[in-house]
Parts: structure tokens; sequence; C-alpha cells
């Protein structure tokens, strides 16, 4: 093993639930179930606090199911923007300390101490300055551990316990695993009911069995055992890094002047990029056209640099099929004003794709989210007043039509 | 055809409309019998014309209603004057009806293309008067009509530019000969629609309509069918000398 290899796990309560005990500081000791709306439309657990948790509940369950188990919880929506923001932060702070983050969960994170920073002399001022960095950002006390691995930072930081760092340094890794259940390994249920049934209850008990005997009761999973009791287990992080982009390219067979002549060449565009944002199943929040002339240099290029046209677009909502982008593409295209030998169009800000699911029962209902989207871009376009639902007020509104009709945007 | 299409969009090079696409029913038998489509054609734009208070906006509107029982409809209001009620009125569906205000005629022309291009399989465009606009927007809307097998109604005018009536399929002209009286009082509107220039069919046929209005009635309202119109009375409508007549319901 590399003995430049230094892991820290920091496990803190999970955002959406902070964010709940900001607004609601009388809940921190409360049962708290903090829901969500997943893919489908079933509203799920998100975040449940520990009185919530030890009642029955946990992350991921049907929110039905939980309010059963917990009746008396408090239940809460969680907020994705201010989720959205708060993340934003950690990640900032957490950038401060090592330029290897991996966001894990939304309830915990690891990052690369390995190699030295010349703004903390030993590994021990580092991880302290990490767990008060994350303290301050989130306002509660996370638990931090530093290991040679993945596997041993994580038991570290379990055993840490809220506002304290546990450092398991080379050469005890043994040791420290000693007393870990055999049950909080990350083996498949059934090797582990098969390692009780042997007897053996914790990493201690594993390790004083030979590794061939162990590979021979238990095939694979005996040397992944074998290696997490020794603390080497080789995952190592995945930082995020930002995707690379995704674009298209036209070269046009002459310079053309003409902004009109050039949305004609949109709706193709419009499909190709479509077909390459589905293929990475990403939808974009924002859009660049770059228009380039004879007068462009090659390489990079910069929106100050002569002969570049370089605008931007924000959709009302992520966009991603050939219908979706076309709207903002010939938005962009009406405001060009340039001569243009090349066309770019590059999608930023990818996202998920929103999932919606269409009332397919109520007439046109197919079709309405579309027309819901289309009447979006063309408020955006043209204003907000432009686009209208009007239903009938309840009751007896009389004839006039201001008192008797409701007036909503599109 | 291919290349051309590739480098300037589908627009600039496409096939005439789909003969077979066929028409969206009224509902109205003589109404869908003046189009050889059985109904209003489907891919194309139309206009019914008329004098003020003719009946061309009430036309219009009782036909949106009827449509929006089944399908996602939309209305452009460029004269901001129309109340959406009356679709209502007519025992239309408001909740499939998306009622547009544009400020500028652009703005009308292409709300109603993104709107047919997103789903909208019936738009009805009023307004007394039809400023130019230019040469793209009726392109356009026709093309998002022919790709999207919508349907184009506009409503209201005595006049259309020329860009526009050299895209438009079929031209109704509607004539307002009476009023349906009720106990004393206006009940309704007895209008002819006659075909004034077609693309699918020789010119020259008519029908004649009845329009309830929601008042004092309101369970009435709508398009009572009242035949097609024979040749004198055809010929009549022609000559424009057909004076107006109060029937009596």
């Amino acid at each position: 093993m590399n003995q430049q290899v230094r892991l820290a796990c920091v496990s803190f309560s999970h955002l959406a639930l902070i964010l709940a005990w900001r607004d609601h500081p009388e809940l921190t000791s409360e049962a708290v179930l903090v829901g969500s709306c997943s893919r489908d439309g079933r509203g799920i657990v998100l975040a449940a606090s520990a009185a919530a948790q030890a009642m029955g509940a946990h992350i991921g369950q049907d929110l039905r199911q939980a309010e059963l188990a917990c009746p008396e919880a408090v239940r809460l929506r969680a907020d994705p923007i201010r989720m959205d923001q708060l993340r934003e932060q950690l990640r900032a702070a957490l950038y401060e300390c090592s330029p290897l983050v991996e966001l894990t969960t939304d309830s915990q994170v690891y990052l690369d101490l390995g190699g030295r920073d010349a703004r903390w002399a030993t590994e021990a001022a580092r991880s302290a300055h990490l767990g008060r960095s994350v303290q301050q950002v989130l306002g509660v006390p996370p638990s931090v551990g530093v290991g040679q691995s993945r596997f041993v930072a994580l038991v570290a930081s379990s055993k840490a316990g809220p506002g304290r760092v546990r450092r398991v340094p080379y050469g005890a890794v043994a040791d420290f695993l000693s007393d870990w259940p055999v049950s909080m390994l990350p083996l498949p249920p059934r090797t582990v009911e098969r390692l009780q049934g042997f007897g053996l209850q914790s990493c201690g008990d594993c390790i004083s069995i030979p590794l061939p005997d162990l590979q021979r009761q238990l095939g694979a999973d005996g040397l992944t055992l074998h290696r997490l009791c020794l603390g080497q287990d080789s995952a190592l992080i995945s930082p995020w890094r930002e995707a690379p982009p995704c674009g298209v390219r036209r070269v046009l067979a002459g310079v053309v002047e003409d902004s009109e002549s050039l949305r004609f060449g949109a709706a193709e565009l419009a499909e190709r990029l479509a077909a390459k944002l589905s293929c990475r199943g990403r939808a974009s929040g924002r859009l660049r056209l770059l228009l380039l002339d004879e007068d462009a240099a090659e390489g990079v290029v910069t929106a100050a640099q002569p002969g570049v046209f370089w605008d931007e677009i924000e959709p009302p909502a992520p966009v991603a099929t050939a219908e979706e982008l076309l709207p903002p593409i010939l938005s962009l295209f009406a405001r060009a004003r340039c001569r243009a030998l090349v066309i770019e169009i590059h999608a930023l800000d990818l996202t998920q794709p929103p999932a919606t699911q269409s009332p397919l029962w109520a007439v046109g209902g197919a079709r309405s989210a579309d027309i819901g989207r289309a009447a979006a871009r063309l408020a955006q376009r043209f204003g907000p007043e432009l686009v209208w639902r009007v239903e009938v007020r309840a009751g007896h509104p009389g004839d006039i039509p201001e008192e008797r009709l409701v007036w909503s945007p599109g | 055809m291919a290349a051309l299409g590739r480098r300037y969009g589908r627009v600039v090079v496409r096939a005439g409309g789909n003969p077979n696409q066929g028409g969206l029913r009224t509902g109205i038998g003589s109404l869908d019998a003046l189009f050889t489509t059985a109904g209003l054609p489907r891919g194309r734009l139309s206009w019914i014309g008329g004098e003020a208070g003719a009946g061309s906006f009430d036309l219009g509107l009782a036909l949106l209603a009827r449509m929006s029982l089944s399908l996602p409809v939309a209305v452009i209001d460029f004269d901001r004057k129309v109340d959406p009620g009356d679709v209502e009125d007519y025992g239309g569906e408001l909740g499939n009806c998306w009622v547009v205000r544009p400020r500028t005629t652009q703005q009308g022309w292409a709300s109603a293309r993104s709107l047919l291009q997103a789903g909208v399989e019936f738009c009805l465009m009023l307004a007394t008067q039809w400023p130019s606009v230019g040469r793209a927007l009726p392109a356009l809307l026709v093309a998002a009509l022919e790709e999207s097998s919508g349907v184009a109604v506009m409503g209201g005018g005595l006049t259309v530019p020329l860009e526009v009536r050299g895209r438009l399929g079929i031209e109704l002209s509607c004539r307002r000969v009476g009023w349906s009286l009720a106990h004393g009082d206006v009940a309704g509107i007895l209008l002819q629609l006659l075909v004034a220039r077609s693309r699918m069919s020789p010119p020259g046929m008519g029908c004649e309509l009845r329009i309830d209005f929601s008042r004092p009635y309101p369970k009435t309202a709508g398009i009572v069918d009242l035949g097609m119109l024979s040749s004198s009375e055809l010929s009549d409508c022609t000559t424009l000398t057909t004076p107006l007549a109060v029937v009596a319901r």
C-alpha cells in the first residue's frame, strides 16, 4: 500500500435535517421526518432524526410507512434550493482543506489528506481545521475520522463521535479494527451470517483465521474480509470533476451575415445537441452560442476576442430534447449581430433531466405539460402577461368578466 | 433537397400539404360539408372573415368551445377584448384552453406557432384588422401547422395582408342575415357562411347557422345547423343584396 494515502471521512447530520433544525430549533431533540418526492412521484424519507430512527423510520423509506412507524414525528418538506446552497457552502469549505473532495451523500464526505500542506504542520492540525470548517458551515459538530483507506476512515469517524477527530496511524489498524463487529462490514448479508455461524463476531476474530481458510469457506468474500480487517481496502475516493463540455459545431460554406438565415439551421443543431445530451442522460440549464467569423483566432475562444459573438441564455427549466432546445437556440440566433463562418452551441450547467408524470387520464393532459412549457418559454421571451389560463370563479360571481373569471399566468 | 434541408432547416424545403391529413370534424354537418376534408382542414390556415358584427368572432368562439371538450385549444386575442367566459358559456372546457393576449401582432403569430408545435390542436386567432407581419411569420406558422397537423383559424377582419392570403388554405366569408329572438330578447344570431376561396375545392358552397347566445338561456348556447344554402340563396349572397332579416325563434 502506498504510504502516502491518507483519507478523511467526515460524517454529520443530513443537510435537510440541519436546515429543518435551523428553521425550528425547538425540534433539535424531537422525532423529525424530512420528506421529499422521488422520481416516480412517491413521497420518501429524505432525512430522519435520531429519535425518529430509533422508532423505526429510516432514510429512503416510503413516507407513509415512516408516518405509521412513528406517528408523533414532526413531518417537514425538504427545500432543494436551500439544500443546494448549503451543499455549495460545504463544498467550498472542504476545498479549503483538500483539492480532492467526494461529497458521497448529504451526510458524509471523503477527502484526500495525503501529501503535505504548508498551512498545517501536522495531520492532526489539518484534520482539526477540517472539523472546525464543517462545523462553521453547518452549525452542528461533525465527526472526523482519518485513516489509510476509506473503510478505516469510516470506522474512525463512527468511533470518534460528534465534535471529535479520530486518527488511525499506520501499524495500528489491526488493533483499531479488532473490536469492530462483522455485522457492520460492507459484506453480503449471507457472508455475515456464515461468519456469525462460525462464531466470528469481530474483525479481531477474523484476522486470526489464515487467509486460505477464509477463501476456502467464503470464496472471493474471504479475501475482501481479510483486506478489510487489515484496513487494506483499495477503494479510493472519486472526487467531483467538471464534466467535459457538451456542444455542437457547424462550419458554414461561406460567411453568413443575416441572423434570419442562421435560424434556418437551428433545428438541425438542436437535434444534434439533443442527441449528445441524450447519450449522457443530462439536461442543460444554460446554453451558449458562439459565432466565429473569418477574423476569429484559432484555439481558445473568449467573449472579448474580435470576430466572436458570444451570448448565453438560461431556459426556464432544464432542456434536453430537440423540441425543448429549439426555442432558446432560436432566441440566441435572434439576438446575434455578427458575421458567422462557424456556429458553436454549448450546453452548460448539465443536470438530471426533469422527470414529469403527465396526467394521462385527463383530456389532452399528456400534451398539457408540453404546452405549459411552451407557454413558460413564451412568457420568458415576451413577458409574463402573454399566455393565460382562465377559470370561472366558484359560486355566483355574476356576469362582469373581471369578477367572474380568475386569470392565472399560463 | 436533403442537403438544403439539413443546411437551412426543414422550413426552406418542404412539400405541399398532405392531402390525406383529413379534417377536424366540428360535428356540424353543413359546416363540415363545406370542406372536402369533412372538417376544418388539418395542417392549413383558414380564415373566417366578415364585417364587424357579422358573427365571425361568435362563430370562432363557439367552434373553440366545441373543440375544447376533447382537444387542447388556444385563442390568440390580438385586440385583447375577447371574454374567455364565452367559451364556458358555449359549453366549452376552459381547462383545455390557453388564452394569449399579445402586445404586438408579431408576438401573437409567434405564440400561435409555439403553441401549435407544443401540442395545441386548434388555434383561434381573433382580430378586427390584420396588419402586415412580413412573410416569415405566416410561413413559419404554416410549417408548424403542417408538422403538427393542427388547425389554425383566423377570425374577423374584412381583408388580410397579401403575404398571409397566399398561405391560406380556405377563406370563409361570414355574413349576418338576422337575429334570433325569444320573448322579445335577442337570443342568437343567424349567419351565412360561404366558401369564398379554397385551395382544396371549388368555391361557392355555403351553409346557414344559428349561434345561440348564453343569455338569456345559457343551457341552449351553441351552434345550430340550419342546412346548406341552395343555389338561389347562394346567388343572393354573392350579390350581397339579401336584406337583414329578423327571424322569430
